[in-house]
């Protein structure tokens, strides 16, 4: 009796240890906590954006009656995400035949650089595999303009700002550059 | 190195000597000292700052230590027969519990760790630096009810321009208690219940939906407590246990969910009705203490708001918890009645969940996509469950198939609670709707960030409740069933 117990506790624990094993490799995972942040000030976290979260949440909470474009075909130069997002938005309101648009072409540093770090301060940071390398990290600035975030038909345009930067943005940020 | 000033030592001391008084109060629910200190901390919080913005010279962490202080002093009184051993045991609780707090402080700093970006979360800790200053940006209308109170109150609590730094990675901690201390007092055989603990743990520590509550600035994990130890306490009230104890932690548990935000009033209302019914055994007094303990903190912080009800004006909080606690009384006269039964109760809380859905379905054209929107969540993995609640349904369904034999009062009680809250929590969301333009007229959204995604964890208590009492039975079959072999076999050997 005492073996039989024995084999089904371990039976139990393998079980569990296997549904762990699924739910962190075998479904979508996004973040579960904001790590290394450089203070606990309430007015800053709020001002810098401090916390973190990724752009298919954020998609999914504000965006939802907008349309993607450029998020790419995963591995051929697209997000990972791109397809998630499926789900939420139905295959008519993504653009995954352009590729991700790359901003860096046709504009001076300054204004490249000026342009990120407007992203940067209104935008969510976050990091996930590069669309054009999967075994890197990239980082993924997401921002819209806020007074749209009710809008319905907003775009949202995926784009790519440096080297491992990339960019979600609202087609509105986008036009004005 | 960590600064030892970082250490926050004002909260960090109250916490203990809250975790002493709640030891020496729940002398027959020792197990359960520790949550129900983490809720007592939230309520205390929320009073001392209450206190604050109503007279600003007072400062909230001092009234929140004197309160504290005696809070020990009346459980000493309250444990004396039992005096010095409990009094030592108790000390040790506290010590042990602003130990945790401490070690949670430090590891959140040095991680720099803390809540994932969401809206609500920026809104409290904005509103609990008001707070701090003594201000309070007076929130008007139905937002002011939505965001609540409990929360900004005790985060307000932290260092100057700061929230409470590690305390949410505790009342994450405290539910995990709640939960384990829950399926303790279900099933006797502790080595069964250790195994499938560990076992949940391990699948819910693998979940992110469940992982991000121990740092998300919201009032989440601590509602998943409250519903383990409201559980908890109406399955001894079943029992008819004359407890004290039970009483003290559920009118605690009622308090800190009242505190937190108006919406809670609602997802706590068929569990109240069911305390009440299953209470019948308790003082009437004890009975109404459940309404007092829901309605009274809900309206005090709910009369400082810029927001007055129709025709009572200013007083019209107040008016309502009054109202609430007839409404209390009025059930407990129908409670009286011939036709009141386990049965009757059982399925009332259940027809909540059904009403809901098919009011639902009547008035919204946006039910159908809701159900999908929740399915999508739960099972295709938007909602961050991972494998979870698939593998659940197949372990529930499985060990149906096992065990086929008649449900018992403790399984019906529970279901009832579930499917009542669950319901509960679709209304709510319902109302949310109502009060914000330009969201879905649903009740679900794909992602995590849907309200009625992230409140599922109310149910892990109910759930794993249900999953470990059908598991305890097929064990037990299985175990008879060995037993009777071993004696055939020995049987066969005699000569």
């Amino acid at each position: 009796m005492r073996r039989s117990g024995l084999v089904a506790a371990a039976l139990a624990l393998l079980t569990s240890f296997g549904v762990a094993a699924v739910s962190l490799f075998g479904f979508p995972r996004d973040m579960f906590v904001t790590q290394g942040i450089s203070t606990f000030d309430s007015s800053t976290i709020v001002g810098e954006k401090l916390w973190n979260e990724t752009p298919v949440q954020l998609l999914n909470t504000f965006m939802r009656g907008g349309t993607l474009l450029n998020p790419g075909m995963p591995g051929e130069g697209g997000f990972e995400f791109g397809t998630r997002l499926r789900l939420a938005y139905g295959d008519e309101k993504i653009g995954f035949g352009n590729q991700i648009a790359d901003v860096r072409d046709g504009v001076t540093k300054d204004v490249l650089d000026a342009f990120r770090s407007n992203l940067r301060t209104t935008g969510y940071e976050s990091v996930t595999p590069c669309p054009h390398d999967y075994d890197l990290d990239c980082e993924v600035i997401f921002t819209w303009n806020r007074d749209r975030t009710k809008e319905v038909g907003i775009q949202m345009v995926f784009i790519r700002l440096g080297e491992m930067e990339y960019g979600v943005v609202d087609d509105s940020l986008l036009g004005t550059e | 190195m960590i600064d030892p000033q970082l250490i926050n030592l004002p909260v960090t001391v109250s916490l203990g000597l809250i975790q002493i008084g709640s030891f020496l109060f729940l002398r027959a629910s020792k197990n359960m000292a520790f949550p129900v200190a983490v809720m007592a901390f939230v309520v205390v919080a929320s009073v001392a700052v209450l206190v604050q913005l109503l007279f600003p010279k007072v400062d909230a962490t001092a009234v929140h230590i004197s309160v504290s202080a005696l809070v020990v002093i009346l459980a000493f009184l309250y444990a004396r027969p039992h005096c010095i051993e409990a009094f030592l045991k108790a000390a040790g609780a506290g010590v042990v519990t602003a130990a945790l707090f401490v070690v949670s402080q430090v590891v959140t700093r040095l991680g720099g760790y803390s809540s994932i970006g969401f809206g609500d979360g920026q809104t409290v800790i904005g509103i609990s630096e008001g707070f701090q200053a003594g201000v309070y940006d007076r929130p008007d209308g139905i937002i002011g009810l939505k965001r609540g109170f409990g929360l900004p109150a005790y985060q307000s609590l932290g260092f100057e321009g700061e929230f409470l730094v590690g305390f949410l990675p505790v009342v994450f901690l405290a539910a995990l208690v709640a939960t384990y201390v829950l399926l303790s007092n279900l099933i006797s055989n502790k080595t069964l219940l250790n195994v499938l603990y560990v076992s949940l743990l391990l699948i819910l520590l693998s979940t992110e939906s469940v992982t991000r509550h121990i740092y998300l600035m919201n009032t989440h994990a601590l509602l998943w407590a409250v519903f383990a130890v409201l559980l908890a306490g109406l399955l001894k009230f079943v029992k008819s246990e004359q407890d004290k104890s039970a009483w003290v932690m559920v009118c605690v548990a009622l308090a800190a969910g009242s505190m937190l935000r108006a919406d809670n009033l609602l997802i706590l209302a068929p569990t109240l009705v069911l305390l009440t019914w299953v209470a019948r055994s308790q003082p009437k007094s004890h009975r109404i203490g459940f309404w007092v303990a829901t309605f009274v903190p809900f309206a005090a912080w709910a009369t400082i708001l810029g927001f007055e009800l129709p025709v009572l004006g200013p007083l019209g909080f107040p008016v309502f918890a009054v109202f609430g606690i007839l409404v209390g009384l009025g059930v407990m006269w129908l409670m009286d009645k011939p036709w009141a039964s386990d049965k009757v109760m059982q399925w009332l809380a259940k027809g909540v969940l059904v009403g809901t859905l098919v009011l639902a379905f009547a008035l919204s054209p946006s039910a159908w996509t809701s159900i999908v929107n929740m399915f999508i969540n739960l099972f295709l993995g938007e909602g961050l469950w991972g494998a979870t609640p698939l593998f659940l349904v197949l372990l529930y369904v499985a060990v149906i198939l096992f065990d086929r034999g008649p449900v018992s009062q403790q399984q019906k009680w529970i279901f009832a609670l579930v499917a009542g809250t669950m319901g509960a929590m679709i209304l709510a969301k319902f109302g949310d709707g109502l009060s914000q333009s330009g969201t879905l007229g649903g009740f679900a959204r794909i992602g995590w960030g849907d309200s009625l995604n992230r409140m599922l964890v109310y149910l892990i208590p109910g759930a794993s409740a249900l999953l470990i009492l059908r598991a305890e039975r097929v064990w037990n079959r299985f175990d008879a069933k060995s037993k009777r072999q071993v004696v055939a076999n020995q049987t066969k050997k005699r000569p």
